[in-house]
């Protein structure tokens, strides 16, 4: 168990007050709903190049695998939200968010083993999208787990008092967006 | 007003005695090492590129690593990365000083200041590269531009650097950042961090986009063509990703704007009293959120389609997609950087006629309904590329979109009708701003028109148009919103014979400048040509003449505001009684920007008798001037409302 520090005067300072939460937790969802555009954006080429056709080598089973440990991590990530906010438990919080983050990276690792199996061929209007559909899905993947290690170092480090849960919210709604994006992009790529 | 009373626990912090390199140096070097490091591990890992070190890959990737060096290095290690991570930080913000404008603050007002001296240093570089345009068009031959790559280069990056870092970031970083929670009666930004950070990106992405020769020609102009950017070398990779970094920043504007007027209106400061010009930016902050995330989503799919390359928008591929999804981005683009004017047009008429505004509710209406209009009516940029069938409804809504434009205008002439109107500089420049874009607008009617427009499409007629639209509604009434607030931002003021010898200088070079530019097209001056039939020369000669005068006459206007604002006489607290709340506290404004804080009682655009003063600070606010509030850099006026549980 790693000796978690108490907070330090100076750190105090930038405690957020509660109309303050509601603002900054406003424009996080802003912004997550500003980034459903790019998806909307891919998901309309895919459609306009390619229609509904999918590749018979793109392989069903690990789209599906990914897609549920996805679906987990999500799962698990919101936990970390609830136990921040009904019990104010920094623990609880701190196992929730790794254990989203490592569900997280399994799925990503499956999906990295897929492209370097290299099933779908990039020469083809299918393999073009599907590249570049779970390519913007790594790049916020990598947002995303870069947020997640960030409020687990903070949790590690810093006494959450219940208003300074914010950073560990703020990663968790950024990470079930990546989450969902990812899959959202399975049902365009594999399904529709 | 009360004053506040500072205890020692709210003491200004000391900065640490031991010096730290300048920001904006580790900043560059920082950056320097990013490159070298990223671009170095992409040729070790990718060396089948032919090149020895820099590649179409590599210098990609090292541009994304050397703006986290740089934005590392100007003050987000610091500020955000170690605080975020639960480390203590010996970062303390200045908050007096030139040097506060070369690091990452959180002021917005220091903010809304770097953001307008970026774009002025974008307006002055793409400024100087249009005079060498207009030197080059001179003659009908070529003579300083050797190829017509490099002219057309230099079109691309005067159109990229105006419209994306000044035209975008002038009125909506600049003027916004300052003034937008000045006229809410704020005390801060929501996000004021973050757009501390955001701002830093932008003399990033003017600095790409103005070094992209370095890779090579581009030739696509500001909209980045495909698939004729398909043809060119690697230089197009500098513009996509300039651009990138230039539009990010305005997203992150965007975002701590519409949350600060969300969450951080002054008590009173209802939706029905929101300032005219808070209207504005708030309509294009929800246009800028919805279409530059499309913008870049297209050039990254450009991007990859160099570097990779794929087939997106290449004649294997769809060459119409890259035209749909840019002009689905780019017209409102336009209007994100028209809308703003429109707003001031009516924040500064009924404060020099001291007469209510009128129309005020049709006056929000139209600029929201541009707003929504103006993602109806991309393809009008295409009627050459489509089917007659569905140029119609784009034609209908194109039209249809002069209506909303057409109430900013009736609102400003119903203010102006009857009153006894000064006639100041402010003024002045928005009187000319009118002018300009209600010729612009008209010749968008003709363009609208598709018979019209298979004539005039590729003519000067449509440059003329839309340096009309775009000069002539942002840029005038940027100047003057700048004469209107100088004032509140220096403290100082200038000399109205001074100003409005400028302004008229300014409106006759440009407009016979651009005027001609209409006769120019329809003679036949084709854009994109650096070399033309020499029947134009005598035409394009004395646009010239006046293009390097209205280029002379923007600089004199600057250096005689930049000359003001050290040098003026100091400005009365509100020499224009206005009613907005920015005029109620000092000038320039303090830290926290108001000492208490205020509360909305009125109307902000109603005067004559027996109207009351809008803007007034609460007994409570009073009282709490003297205890820990009135200072405190998280005070919320939400959490000290008498009756809450914990008061």
């Amino acid at each position: 168990m790693v000796n978690k520090p108490e907070a330090t005067a100076e750190r105090m300072s930038e405690q957020l007050t509660p109309h303050n939460y509601r603002a900054v937790r406003f424009a996080m969802l802003v912004f997550i709903i500003t980034q459903i555009v790019p998806f909307f954006t891919l998901f309309s080429a895919k459609y306009l190049y390619d229609g509904s056709y999918v590749s018979p080598q793109a392989n069903q089973g690990f789209g599906v695998a990914v897609s549920v440990l996805m679906a987990i991590s999500a799962i698990v990530a919101w936990q970390a939200v609830r136990a921040g906010r009904l019990y104010q438990d920094r623990d609880m919080v701190g196992r929730r968010l790794k254990t989203a983050t490592a569900i997280g990276l399994l799925a990503i690792m499956g999906e990295i083993y897929q492209w370097g199996m290299r099933y779908v061929t990039p020469q083809s209007r299918f393999g073009e999208m599907y590249y570049m559909i779970f390519g913007a899905d790594y790049v916020y993947a990598a947002v995303g787990l870069i947020m997640m290690a960030i409020a687990i170092i903070r949790n590690i480090r810093q006494n959450m008092a219940p208003e300074r849960f914010w950073t560990s919210d703020a990663s968790v709604y950024f990470w079930v967006y990546v989450c969902l994006a990812w899959i959202a992009s399975w049902f365009f790529v594999y399904i529709i | 007003m009360a004053q506040a009373a500072v205890t020692p626990e709210q003491a200004p912090k000391k900065r640490p005695k031991k010096a730290m390199m300048p920001p904006v140096l580790r900043g560059a070097l920082w950056a320097a090492i990013g490159f070298l490091l990223v671009n170095t591990f992409v040729i070790a890992v990718d060396p089948f590129r032919g090149h020895p070190f820099v590649t179409g890959p590599s210098v990609t990737l090292g541009w994304v690593g050397a703006v986290i060096g740089w934005l590392l290095g100007i003050g987000v290690y610091d500020t955000v990365l170690l605080p975020l991570m639960g480390f203590d930080t010996k970062w303390v913000e200045r908050t007096r000083g030139w040097r506060r404008y070369w690091e990452v603050a959180t002021d917005h007002k220091v903010i809304g200041l770097q953001y307008m001296m970026f774009a002025l240093g974008g307006f002055l570089i793409a400024g100087g590269i249009a005079m060498l345009m207009r030197y080059e068009l001179m003659t009908p031959y070529m003579t300083i531009f050797h190829y017509p790559s490099n002219y057309l280069t230099a079109v691309g990056i005067h159109g990229t650097i105006m419209m994306f870092s000044f035209a975008t970031v002038f009125m909506v970083g600049g003027l916004g950042n300052y003034f937008v929670p000045l006229m809410i009666g704020a005390r801060e930004t929501v996000l004021s961090k973050l757009s501390g950070i955001g701002v830093w990106l932008v003399p990033a992405g003017i600095l790409t986009v103005l070094f992209s020769p370095l890779l090579g020609a581009w030739t696509t102009g500001w909209r980045g063509y495909q698939p004729l950017a398909g043809q060119d070398p690697n230089g197009i990779l500098f513009y996509y990703l300039g651009v990138a970094a230039l539009t990010t920043s305005s997203l992150i504007v965007a975002l701590n704007l519409v949350t600060t007027v969300m969450f951080r209106r002054a008590p009173g400061m209802t939706w029905g009293r929101l300032p005219l010009f808070v209207w504005g930016q708030v309509t294009v902050n929800l246009l800028m959120l919805i279409w530059f995330p499309e913008i870049q989503t297209t050039f990254v799919m450009g991007l990859l389609d160099h570097i990779v390359p794929m087939n997106f928008f290449t004649a294997t591929g769809s060459p119409m997609t890259y035209l749909m999804l840019f002009w689905l981005f780019g017209h409102p683009e336009v209007y994100i950087i028209a809308v703003p004017a429109f707003a001031l047009w009516n924040e500064i008429i009924p404060v020099m006629a001291q007469k209510s505004l009128f129309g005020r509710q049709w006056a929000v209406i139209g600029l929201v309904f541009v707003m929504m209009l103006s993602g109806l009516v991309w393809a009008h940029h295409m009627f050459t590329n489509i089917r007659n069938s569905e140029i119609l409804p784009f034609s209908f809504f194109t039209e249809m979109i002069s209506i909303p434009t057409g109430f900013a205008y009736m609102a400003a002439v119903g203010t102006m009708w009857k009153s006894k109107i000064r006639l100041t500089t402010p003024m002045l420049w928005i009187l000319m701003s009118m002018f300009n874009f209600l010729i612009g607008g008209m010749t968008g009617v003709f363009l609208a028109d598709p018979i019209v427009n298979l004539q005039l499409h590729d003519t000067f007629w449509v440059v003329g148009h839309f340096h009309y639209t775009i000069i002539g509604s942002m840029v005038f009434s940027s100047f003057g919103a700048i004469y209107y607030w100088l004032p509140k931002l220096s403290g100082r003021t200038f000399q109205e014979t001074w100003g409005k010898t400028l302004a008229i200088i300014t409106f006759f070079a440009f407009n016979l400048t651009f005027g001609q530019f209409f006769l120019l097209g329809l003679h036949g001056m084709n854009r994109w040509v650096p070399a033309y039939p020499s029947y134009l020369q005598p035409m394009n000669f004395e646009v010239s003449i006046f293009a390097f005068i209205l280029g002379a006459s923007f600089l004199a206007n600057i250096i005689y505001i930049g000359y003001c604002w050290v040098n003026g006489e100091k400005a009365a607290d509100n020499p224009w009684s206005a009613k907005t709340p920015e005029w109620f506290t000092s000038s320039p404004a303090p830290r926290w920007n108001f000492p208490v804080q205020p509360e909305i009682v009125g109307s902000l655009y109603l005067y004559g008798e027996g109207t009351k003063v809008p803007v007034v600070t609460t007994a409570y606010d009073e009282l709490a001037a003297t205890s820990r509030q009135s200072q405190d850099p998280n005070y919320d006026w939400h959490d000290y409302m008498p009756g809450r549980p914990e008061n």
